[in-house]
């Protein structure tokens, strides 16, 4: 059946999406997302650094759960689907130069602290304000226009900038 | 009728299993892939746009029937006009440059993709900051608006069922929207 072999269309993937958030919704009773999970790795990994020292291992609460089951879900599915494959680089960015890999990381460390900077701000994960979008929230609303709005304009800019140095 | 609420140990197993199919979602989408990302925002692929809008079409309508039939309730944290227009701004530029958000960097790294660390490294290193700026916050965004209305729930008023509409509505037509701007085909990997 092509719906475990191969990728799933557009329709079928917001209907699994719409109906995963609902039974969270219904199982949990609490807003679904995963920034408190984040969180406790975040305080988990200070706590070693601080110490100098594997701390004890830390107790999982549920979004930290739902992390590591994403982590296991997409693994399986990747390996059973032939998808895993080890990369260092990023997809499209160029030769395997050490430049490319210092660019890597910067980008990766400095666009992944604003990302969740303004998830922060904003009072949820992505997940969390996408399953707040479906329950009418304007400020998830409002969040997603702005992010969409920001980041559409800035990549256009950048990739314009980049095409006239590059040519 | 209530939502189950669960707690404890069934709320971990259920939340680890409810992670998995989203993993699943996330590799059978096509979502995990940064190209997809920096495609959609750039305009030259709308399967994401695609998904999230139908997403919200099915789930709005999903949502309002199981509120009304009183297996779900309203689970939204509180929201302030000024921090959530500054959150979506400040994360807008920050996937620009590294094309991830937390759940398809987290789907990106199980699939082998090791420049997925450093977007997680700077997750982690984002909350010691707004701790240390969480004074400046609470005097600031958090302050310059009131927290945005939040009702109890689909009451079956005008002012809910409008909501449900106009949500549904005006997702839907954006839906077409980008149907008929980008086409029914989507890129596979």
């Amino acid at each position: 059946m092509k719906i475990f072999s191969g990728k799933w269309s557009f329709y079928l993937s917001a209907a699994f999406l719409a109906l995963i958030i609902n039974i969270a919704l219904y199982l949990f009773d609490s807003p679904v997302g995963m920034s408190e999970g984040y969180l406790s790795i975040s305080e988990y990994c200070g706590e070693i650094i601080e110490q100098k020292s594997i701390a004890s291992a830390p107790v999982i609460d549920w979004q930290t759960g739902f992390l590591l089951g994403i982590f296991g879900g997409a693994l399986i599915t990747a390996l059973i689907c032939g998808e895993w494959k080890l990369s260092l680089l990023p997809e499209n960015s160029g030769s395997d130069s050490l430049k490319a890999f210092a660019l890597s990381v910067l980008k990766g460390l400095g666009g992944g602290f604003l990302v969740m900077l303004g998830l922060q701000l904003g009072g949820d994960s992505m997940f969390g304000q996408w399953a707040s979008a479906m329950q009418t929230s304007v400020g998830a609303w409002i969040f997603l226009i702005a992010f969409f709005v920001t980041g559409t304009i800035l990549s256009i800019l950048l990739s314009r900038r980049s095409a006239e140095g590059g040519g | 009728m209530n939502p189950l609420a669960l707690d404890g140990n069934a709320k971990l197993i259920c939340s680890i299993v409810i992670g998995v199919m989203v993993g699943v979602w996330l590799i059978k989408s096509g979502l995990e892939q940064r190209r997809r990302f920096v495609d959609m925002l750039l305009l030259k692929d709308g399967l994401i746009l695609k998904i999230f809008l139908l997403s919200i079409v099915f789930g709005t309508i999903l949502f309002y029937i199981g509120n009304r039939v009183g297996y779900e309730r309203l689970n939204v944290r509180p929201a302030y006009f000024w921090a959530s227009l500054a959150g979506g701004v400040i994360a807008g530029v920050g996937v620009t440059f590294c094309g991830r958000v937390p759940m398809t960097a987290v789907a990106s790294l199980a699939t082998g993709k090791l420049s997925a660390l450093w977007v997680l490294m700077g997750f982690l290193l984002a909350f010691p900051a707004v701790r240390w700026m969480a004074d400046f916050l609470s005097k600031t965004v958090y302050t310059w608006s009131q927290p945005m209305y939040a009702r109890n729930g689909f009451d079956g008023s005008r002012l809910s069922e409008a909501a449900v509409l106009w949500t549904v509505g005006v997702a839907l037509a954006l839906t077409f929207i980008i149907l008929f701007a980008f086409g029914g085909k989507d890129k596979q990997n």
